[in-house]
């Protein structure tokens, strides 16, 4: 038999990781400033479009098509260095149908945490 | 990074994330190589025949095909049989894994524990050992055979042993050690543990009891107090953190260090004045291998010392105070190791001698750590 986590493990399980690692992003854009400004630009587009899929096939009951796109999501979320987000997501992915709502509307609070985590540094980082 | 053995071939990538494609089209092309992308699986077996790649980095869950489907494909074509594709993903299941390593893979590689620059490193090793560009048949060493594909680095807490303690992580190590800033420490830190996790995960996964799980459990208690508490990290603690490191590593390499494991108890003798302290240091040690035994006052030690063995001698010690002194004079003192609980720089650690010092106030994880380093160094 599987032990799943309980709801309140999970949640803690994510909250324990950092919100962003900005060496990660960094490294990603192999340390140089524009072009990780540049990821961060490409990582809010695509995400932004993947929450509103997801939304939208969570609206229709597609929890299959939910799981498949948090899939996705996470991997980027993990290459910009927010593991925090990155953890929401792989909830989403292994949530039973019954839990994927709660785990993605949690996954959409700390995308919207993540997102003001990238804003702060864009905007830190276009101004120097 | 770069390598003339590597440049001008011809890299496929295919991941359906536009975000990774950004990521690595970049990093790929920066170490010299020409890069091709493809977001789906049927568009990739489409283009394999028109980009003839030297290599191809494959994603497993994708839309139309899958990655699983597309290295079939490519297995099972004699002109594409031989290429190398490394598969990179965030699929660790065991079934999609075996389902995976079935159709034969050069490399598995699970994005999240795993860097770019880690991948680009694995990119380039793979090219200089495969074959030529087909423009230059002749030249180089033959292709390698299909069946001569390495087994997929195992994710953590795996069956197989995963690639070496690297020098990819010998470095994020370092930078642990030379970061200045509380933020730049967690950064450093959260880097290494992502850059090492299949290694300490397969040593985590050993059997119960061996002190590949003892110090994986000492590393993680060590990770836990530093990146929790990034002002404890005091020399002391990030000492007890490289012992634990350089242990773990020893467990890699072409001669691994064997991973024994511990059968009975360590018996500690606990020497420390101050009832609080004496009690506090008890608790530490009083779990896993090791048994305590406390006394408060420096004869009564050196009576017990005497008359027992111990596998180790903690010892609390106040500079010019002679407690440690009096202890290693005597000849099963001095075989003993011992830790110096102080204040005190005066005391110098020396694993070679056996001896270890804890900075008061002293971090449980940092006393448990050393203790376990040195009762196994001591071959008890």
């Amino acid at each position: 038999m599987t032990n799943m986590p309980t709801e309140a493990q999970t949640k803690e399980t994510i909250l324990a990781e950092p919100v962003f690692v900005e060496g990660i992003l960094m490294e990603a854009a192999s340390g140089n400033r524009p072009d990780a400004l540049e990821l961060v630009s490409l990582f809010r587009e695509v995400t932004d479009a993947a929450f509103q899929e997801q939304k939208i096939a969570l609206d229709r009951g597609d929890f299959g098509a939910v799981r498949r796109l948090a899939h996705r999501s996470a991997g980027s979320a993990a290459a910009c260095g927010l593991p925090r987000l990155t953890m929401a997501l792989r909830a989403v992915e292994t949530a039973p149908d019954a839990s994927v709502a709660q785990a993605w509307h949690m996954a959409e609070r700390m995308y919207g945490e993540a997102r003001a985590a990238l804003d702060r540094f864009y905007n830190t980082e276009s101004e120097s | 990074m770069s390598s003339s053995l590597a440049k001008n071939r011809c890299v496929l990538l295919v991941d359906d994330d536009p975000f990774i494609i950004a990521v690595y089209v970049t990093k790929l092309k920066r170490a010299g190589l020409d890069v091709e992308s493809v977001m789906d699986g049927a568009e990739a077996v489409r283009r394999l025949d028109a980009v003839k790649p030297d290599l191809v980095i494959l994603d497993l869950n994708m839309p139309k095909l899958n990655g699983i489907e597309v290295l079939k494909h490519i297995r099972n074509s004699p002109a594409l049989a031989a290429l190398p594709v490394l598969v990179l993903t965030n699929v660790c299941s065991d079934s999609v894994m075996r389902e995976t390593w079935d159709a034969r893979p050069t490399r598995y590689l699970i994005k999240r524990e795993t860097t770019p620059n880690a991948v680009v490193e694995e990119v380039v090793t793979l090219l200089k050992s495969a074959a030529p560009p087909a423009a230059a048949p002749e030249e180089g060493p033959p292709p390698a055979a299909p069946d001569a594909v390495a087994p997929p680095a195992a994710p953590a807490g795996g069956g197989g042993a995963p690639a070496g303690w690297d020098s990819l992580i010998a470095a994020r190590l370092r930078e642990v050690l030379a970061a200045r800033t509380a933020d730049s420490f967690r950064d450093a830190l959260y880097r290494f543990r992502e850059t090492a996790a299949p290694q300490i995960g397969h040593c985590r996964a050993q059997p119960e009891g061996s002190f590949a799980v003892l110090f994986a459990e000492a590393w993680d208690s060590l990770f836990e107090e530093l990146y929790g508490h990034p002002e404890s990290a005091t020399p002391s603690l990030l000492r007890a953190f490289e012992m634990c490191c350089e242990r773990l590593r020893t467990m890699f390499g072409p001669e691994p260090a064997a991973s024994a494991r511990f059968f009975g108890v360590a018996v500690v003798l606990i020497v420390a004045p101050e009832d609080v302290l004496r009690e506090s240091l008890s608790r530490i040690l009083g779990r896993g291998i090791f048994r305590p035994i406390r006394v408060g006052d420096v004869g009564a030690a050196l009576h017990l010392i005497r008359e027992n063995s111990f596998q180790l001698i903690v010892v609390e010690t106040q500079e010019r105070d002679e407690a440690l002194d009096r202890i290693q004079a005597l000849p099963s003192g001095a075989r003993c190791p011992v830790i110096a609980v102080t204040d005190s720089e005066l005391y110098r650690p020396s694993q070679k001698t056996g001896f270890e010092r804890v900075m008061k106030p002293v971090n449980p994880a940092d006393l448990y750590a050393k203790s376990l380093l040195l009762v196994e160094q001591a071959g008890i």
